[in-house]
């Protein structure tokens, strides 16, 4: 489904992706991981047309990434949870997933996948008249994802979910991403909490300072002993 | 002095409101171009300046008032989006300042091309639709259709942004403009919308204001440093701010005015915006800094 060859991308002078080379296909849930400042919000940016790559090849079911402006990325069926949730605080819940939904082919399925995200996350129909701004971590992380929902996606990009929420809410999160992935979503998820990512992921990529170091299925990277100590801190 | 609760107060009270409406409509079009666009339009009076021309021009070219009024909205609609594209966007990633100065510049441009093709003579529709009297008050009908018409408008442009999906990006944008391309939201497009809307709350303006006002090259400098005062008394960028600001503003003028007279009425209005600034520099209802 999504295809990376070679990308180079950096800030300015900087460069922070070398020469990744990565794939994810339909219907897999897939992780990157690594430490802060390895790449990965990166990466996910780049994928999703915020920063552009510099080099290399990048297709989503055969559309070229790097010939499509970054508003119609989403038009090719990837959506993007930004790391930090980045709801929009001063509108309603359902004015943000209304948003999520701002494209043409979306917005005439607004009630179907309103009612959809509703039924996923209940929470949020409680909710809906509420200012975004105003719900906690979690719930604004099921606004989040819901929010990326509403554009009919078919790779649902997520980045470090699990970031500044409470322990017990981000076993929920997790928990959220699990039942996404049931609903036949293809996700890849960038994630510093390597144990929890690695139990809901298919396989897994580990990025270190912008180069991919180690990639493989879930299990064997759980059993890496590399990663083990230098990730999970056994 | 000449200050009593008498009938004049209370009538000063009312032309202050009336007054606001106008100037709560002329904040609103600029409070909404800078929440979104993040650019102080200087010029935004002189935009006025030019509907108000093209109106006097069609009206006497025997266009009926409501046509002309219409092709003023339009003109200065269109003249936002000129402005946005050939002067804003090339300096949309500069220092405020700069765009400050732009804008500025614009301002001299518009007041000397005017005063070339217009002359400096005050013009005027020959429109007086008269006053109504009650209980021993007057109020000229042009400053009430001029309030009713500019309440609709806020009415209906509230409805827009609250309503639509152009109308809620615009909102969206204004609290988190990088993510918006992962929304499928194209930010140029957002901004021309926006420039044409707040063009075409100046032309609705300039339609209103020759009910009541000459129309000469510099009348942008009687309502352009009233209109920043209001934006930045409510908070630069809040709408509903400007709005509650224009009837704060307009109150110091027409009860001072009444009072004392009413250049006093503008001093104490400055005065009192000076203070408020002081005290609380991001405006009444300003969230950011």
């Amino acid at each position: 489904m999504l295809e990376l060859s070679n990308i180079d991308a950096g800030y300015g002078g900087f460069q922070a992706l070398f020469g990744i080379s990565m794939s994810v296909k339909a219907g897999e849930a897939v992780a990157v991981i690594g430490s802060n400042g390895a790449g990965k919000t990166t990466l996910l940016r780049v994928i999703s047309g915020l920063l552009p790559a510099t080099a290399g090849a990048m297709t989503m079911e055969s559309t070229s990434l790097r010939d499509t402006a970054p508003h119609k990325i989403i038009e090719t069926g990837i959506a993007h949870v930004p790391e930090g949730r980045r709801l929009f605080p001063r509108l309603s819940v359902e004015n943000n997933l209304k948003i999520g939904g701002y494209i043409p082919a979306a917005r005439a399925k607004f009630d179907e996948r309103l009612a959809f995200v509703f039924e996923l996350f209940p929470r949020l129909k409680e909710r809906r008249a509420q200012l975004a701004g105003t719900l906690s971590g979690g719930e604004q992380q099921m606004c989040a994802i819901g929010r990326a929902l509403m554009s009919g996606p078919k790779l649902v990009l997520l980045d470090e979910p699990s970031m500044g929420l409470a322990p017990v809410i981000v076993a929920q999160v997790f928990d959220l991403v699990r039942r996404i992935r049931q609903e036949g979503y293809t996700v890849l998820i960038v994630e510093q909490n390597v144990r929890q990512v690695l139990k809901i992921a298919d396989r897994a990529y580990l990025l270190e300072v912008g180069r991919i170091k180690a990639s493989g299925p879930s299990q064997e990277l759980l059993a890496s002993d590399e990663i083990r100590k230098a990730y999970m801190g056994i | 002095m000449d200050c009593q609760l008498d009938i004049y107060f209370l009538e000063a009270i009312l032309n202050g409101l009336l007054l606001a409406g106008l100037l709560a409509l002329l904040a609103l079009g600029l409070n909404l171009i800078f929440g979104v666009i993040d650019v102080v339009w200087i010029c935004y009076a002189e935009l006025v300046m030019i509907g108000m021309y093209g109106i006097h021009y069609a009206y006497k070219g025997g266009a009926p008032f409501l046509l002309a009024a219409l092709f003023g909205i339009a003109l200065v609609a269109l003249a936002g989006i000129v402005l946005h594209q050939l002067v804003i966007r090339p300096v949309l990633e500069s220092a405020p300042i700069n765009q400050l100065l732009v804008t500025g510049g614009v301002l001299f441009f518009l007041q000397a091309a005017a005063t070339m093709t217009f002359g400096i003579d005050f013009k005027n529709l020959g429109l007086r639709p008269g006053s109504v009297l009650f209980a021993d008050m007057s109020f000229s009908y042009s400053r009430i259709i001029t309030f009713g018409v500019a309440l609709v408008a806020m009415l209906l442009l509230w409805l827009f942004l609250s309503r639509t999906y152009i109308g809620i990006a615009i909102r969206a944008i204004s609290q988190d403009r990088a993510i918006m391309p992962l929304m499928g939201v194209d930010q140029r497009r957002i901004y021309l919308v926006t420039s044409g809307i707040g063009g075409g709350l100046a032309g609705l303006a300039a339609a209103l204001m020759v009910l009541q006002y000459d129309i000469y090259p510099q009348i942008g400098l009687q309502f352009g440093p009233l209109i920043f005062m209001i934006c930045v008394l409510g908070g630069l960028g809040s709408m509903i701010g400007g709005f509650i600001a224009a009837f704060i503003i307009s109150e110091f003028i027409a009860v001072g005015g009444s009072c004392f007279a009413t250049e006093w009425g503008y001093a104490i209005a400055f005065l009192f915006f000076m203070v408020v600034i002081f005290i609380r520099p991001q405006g009444l209802f300003g969230g950011r800094s």
